[in-house]
């Protein structure tokens, strides 16, 4: 179904552009100018699909916003972009190479935690994951991000506020939009809970 | 829902880029983003292969548009869980009969499609398949001569997240219908004689999960299970022999052709990664059935 939504994108703004007669406007495939209204609960599929432009209980922050946090070290970043976890019962001489990530330098990676339900155990990892960076402390300023239109970081950042931390801030362009703003990603792995 | 928005954007779209070709034109060339990103992920897909490559053939030269090998797929895939592939061999371009072929989607979690081994007597020359594809990726067929020489066909799929994609069926009932084989036999388009060549489709029910794929209801992922060799021959002689991966789509799917007469039997054993062994066999049909 994301390919469906994928494909047509630039045509959508271009479409859109001349609809409205502003043919000179840059074609900007990153910003949704169709509104996304906020689901009451999780996004529960087609996670890759364009999001709100809020997220009820926190804050919501464009590139430029982030990067002065990032230089400032004035909030706690956490990459919560999804990844498939190796089978654990593949035959034998089975080649296998996990996709590669990359993101903001700094940031604590929770993998698969911005799925719409999920596991106790996922749940567990990600409120631990959270703890043991915070310190504890749910007033400290948080930021959720995963890559440009994908839910799993809305989800995620949602799933914070409702466990009470009260700072949250969701970057929704994500690690692409940071590249695209020239900042510097870097490779990561995912955060291993102790 | 989304597929209707879509299908008026798109419908919209086309509206406005025909009465306005002119205008349009240079911005779509000149502004779209995505072909950078095909560009960019054709680099990320080059540069996995090239760390593939000495893991599966070590520094062995490997040729590239000999037309020994051919492959086919969709430029964009519809479904990205079953994408179509079509390979078709030409060993009188190569020094020497066709004994593999390694089907490779670089960056699939598990890269190694399938191993197919081609019987020494079967004449085979095309077979096709369906597969998962995780990300905008090449598929790489590489053929093997049996004198060692290896030659490569690849091609570019816009697609992601087939390995992750959901069954398409409750699993009570792929269970219930697993290991079930059904073969198509086309008929023949010349009279019968030795070298009759025949097209099949072999077709089999398995879920073959591929690890990835979440538990609707649960949310845990559903473990890995899938057909990971198969075998067909013809009266005990070898036509193919597969060694599959997680990216065979579910309900694997194989059309192939051979060569051989009326008469006999096509057998078919197909073993998945729990150890249970399928079997099933039908009569060659004659020409003209």
């Amino acid at each position: 179904m994301q390919l469906v939504c994928e494909m047509p994108e630039c045509l959508k703004r271009v479409a859109l552009t001349l609809s409205v007669l502003s043919i000179l406007s840059s074609v900007n495939c990153s910003a949704a100018e169709v509104a996304v209204a906020e689901p009451a609960g999780y996004r529960l599929d087609e996670y890759k699909a364009p999001v709100p432009a809020t997220l009820a209980g926190a804050e919501v922050a464009t590139t430029q916003e982030v990067a002065a946090l990032w230089e400032q070290k004035a909030a706690i970043f956490f990459d919560v972009m999804p990844r498939l976890p190796k089978p654990d019962n593949l035959p034998k001489g089975t080649i296998w190479r996990d996709a590669p990530r990359k993101d903001i330098p700094g940031s604590i990676w929770l993998a698969n935690v911005g799925y719409g339900e999920i596991t106790k155990e996922t749940e567990a990892y990600f409120q631990a994951g959270l703890a043991a960076n915070t310190a504890g402390d749910k007033t400290r300023k948080i930021l959720i991000y995963c890559m440009t239109d994908c839910w799993m970081s809305w989800n995620a950042a949602k799933r914070a506020v409702s466990w009470g931390y009260t700072s949250v801030i969701w970057y929704p362009d994500g690690a692409n939009g940071w590249e695209r703003a020239k900042h510097t990603l870097t490779a990561a792995i995912p955060y291993a809970a102790r | 829902m989304r597929v209707f928005t879509n299908n008026w954007f798109r419908s919209l779209a086309r509206v406005a880029l025909i009465s306005t070709v002119a205008a349009a034109g240079f911005i779509m060339v000149t502004a779209d983003p995505r072909m950078a990103l095909a560009a960019d992920k054709q680099e990320v897909s080059a540069a996995v292969w090239n760390e593939l490559k000495p893991e599966l053939f070590k520094n062995r030269a490997i040729k590239l548009g000999t037309g020994v090998i051919h492959i086919e797929a969709p430029k964009r895939a519809q479904d990205p869980g079953l994408v179509p592939i079509d390979l078709e061999i030409d060993p009188g371009k190569a020094g020497g009969e066709i004994a593999t072929i390694t089907l490779v989607i670089d960056v699939n979690p598990s890269p190694v499609v399938a191993v197919i081994k081609i019987g020494k007597n079967s004449g085979l020359r095309k077979i096709s398949t369906r597969v998962r594809v995780n990300d905008y990726s090449y598929v790489r067929a590489i053929a093997e001569t049996a004198t060692g020489e290896l030659h490569m066909a690849e091609t570019f799929v816009k697609a992601t997240g087939g390995c992750a994609a959901p069954s398409m069926k409750n699993q009570d009932d792929a269970k219930a219908t697993m290991g079930v084989m059904k073969l198509r036999q086309f008929p023949p388009r010349e009279e019968a004689s030795a070298s009759t060549r025949r097209e099949v489709q072999l077709m089999i029910r398995h879920p073959n999960n591929s690890g990835f794929q979440m538990d609707q209801v649960t949310r845990y992922y559903i473990p890995a299970h899938f057909v990971n060799n198969l075998k067909v021959s013809r009266n005990g002689e070898m036509i193919l022999q597969m060694e599959g991966g997680i990216s065979i789509s579910e309900d694997p799917n194989f059309r192939f052709d051979f060569v051989a007469p009326s008469g006999g039997e096509i057998e078919a054993e197909a073993i998945d990664t729990a150890g249970t062994v399928f079997r099933d066999k039908w009569p060659v049909n004659a020409v003209g059935l």
